[in-house]
């Protein structure tokens, strides 16, 4: 089972280089990064993938974007970050996208049921990024413990996947895969789904879904 | 005080944690003073009081910490979510949890950290003063660059390497 890091932002986004990213990455346990930042390669023993991440606040903008970040050359990984129910279900439904981010940003539980059932159709991951785990503490840290509870419900019961992410800027900010699996402990996430979810990029790109019954 | 018998004495654990960047220089009571500001937003007083956190032993590149047997896998969290300490951007790895620090120690021992040196790379048209290992990892340690400013880099980003 392979394992890859949903975002990572290399410089200049971040103060640590790509390859510098990859050669930590490799000794973490990580076969594929998902940079937001240089090309598709392969260093020291890591797959390389980029990835886009939209931040667009309006529908319009998002779907643009997605479509523009489709027809390019070399197809990165579509990411669109979170925003309110209306947004998160018209943008799940938009072919092309790979996967949905901060939710935990919502004001309110912006991923219901209906999303999820969306999300598991159409192959759309949900990211959980530790990130904010790491870096908020007190009411916040609450809010986002408690939206990642209320996803991990979801995805048990809709089987969408999941993603796990570190987010991270600095290669200080990077966890190997079994520190992965005890930050996800906190909020309920066994080691099992940790793995999954760790693997699940590798489905993204291949486009593997789930067998379905038709009939 | 009467000593207690060892059989009445509290059961410890100690873990052992790597630190980045090991060239960071850290006062182990302000390890201390981060782990109890983290462990306290993660289990509360209460479990604190169970763990009894502490730090040993702090050298650079390494940390060993103590806590009541059972509380291991909480203080691993709580190292592992430990991001800044004093102000400094850090990073601990738990990497192996023993009875004694003598086990930790033969650990150590046998697995010796590789070792930055000082030396001076081309690195965007500038020459700036760095630490690097033998497996490539470049460090620059300049207090004045900002968070924005490449700091870590390997050996593909030195001109004329």
């Amino acid at each position: 089972m392979t394992a890859t890091d949903a975002t990572v932002h290399p410089y200049p986004g971040g103060d640590t280089s790509l390859s510098r990213f990859a050669l930590e990455a490799a000794s973490l346990g990580y076969d594929r990064l998902l940079s937001t930042a240089g090309p598709a390669c392969r260093m020291g023993g890591v797959e390389i993938t980029p990835a886009v991440i939209i931040r667009e606040q309006t529908l319009k903008g998002a779907t643009r974007i997605i479509r523009k970040a489709c027809e390019s050359e070399v197809r990165p990984v579509i990411m669109v970050n979170a925003r309110d129910v209306a947004f998160n279900r018209a943008v799940l439904s938009f072919p092309g996208l790979d996967v949905l981010r901060h939710l935990h940003k919502s004001q309110k539980p912006s991923f219901d049921h209906v999303s999820a059932r969306m999300a598991s159709e159409r192959g759309v991951a949900i990211d959980i990024d530790i990130r904010p785990l790491l870096v908020t503490s007190g009411h916040h840290r609450q809010k986002v413990l408690k939206t990642y509870r209320d996803i991990l419900g979801l995805h048990r019961k809709y089987g969408f996947m999941l993603t796990v992410s570190s987010n991270a800027w600095s290669w200080l900010e990077m966890r190997s895969t079994p520190d992965m699996a005890v930050i996800c402990s906190l909020f309920g996430m066994t080691r099992e789904e940790t793995a999954a979810a760790l693997s699940s990029p590798e489905r993204l790109l291949t486009h593997e879904s789930p067998v379905r019954v038709i009939s | 005080m009467k000593i207690l018998l060892p059989s009445l004495r509290d059961n410890h654990r100690y873990v052992l944690s790597q630190v980045h960047p090991v060239w960071e220089s850290l006062d182990p009571r302000d390890v201390y003073y981060a782990m109890n500001d983290v462990a306290r937003g993660w289990f509360g007083d209460t479990r604190i009081s169970e763990i009894q956190p502490v730090v040993i032993r702090f050298s650079p590149g390494f940390l060993i910490v103590r806590c009541i047997r059972g509380g291991e896998a909480d203080l691993t969290a709580i190292l592992l979510t430990i991001v800044e300490i004093n102000g400094k951007r850090v990073k601990l790895c738990p990497v192996r949890t023993s009875g004694t620090i003598k086990g930790l120690n033969e650990f150590l021992s046998a697995h010796v950290p590789p070792v930055m040196s000082k030396q001076e790379v081309r690195v965007s048209g500038t020459l700036v003063p760095v630490l690097s290992d033998s497996q490539g990892r470049i460090d620059i340690p300049d207090d004045d660059t900002g968070p924005k400013q490449l700091r870590f880099i390997t050996t593909q980003e030195v001109e004329g390497a």
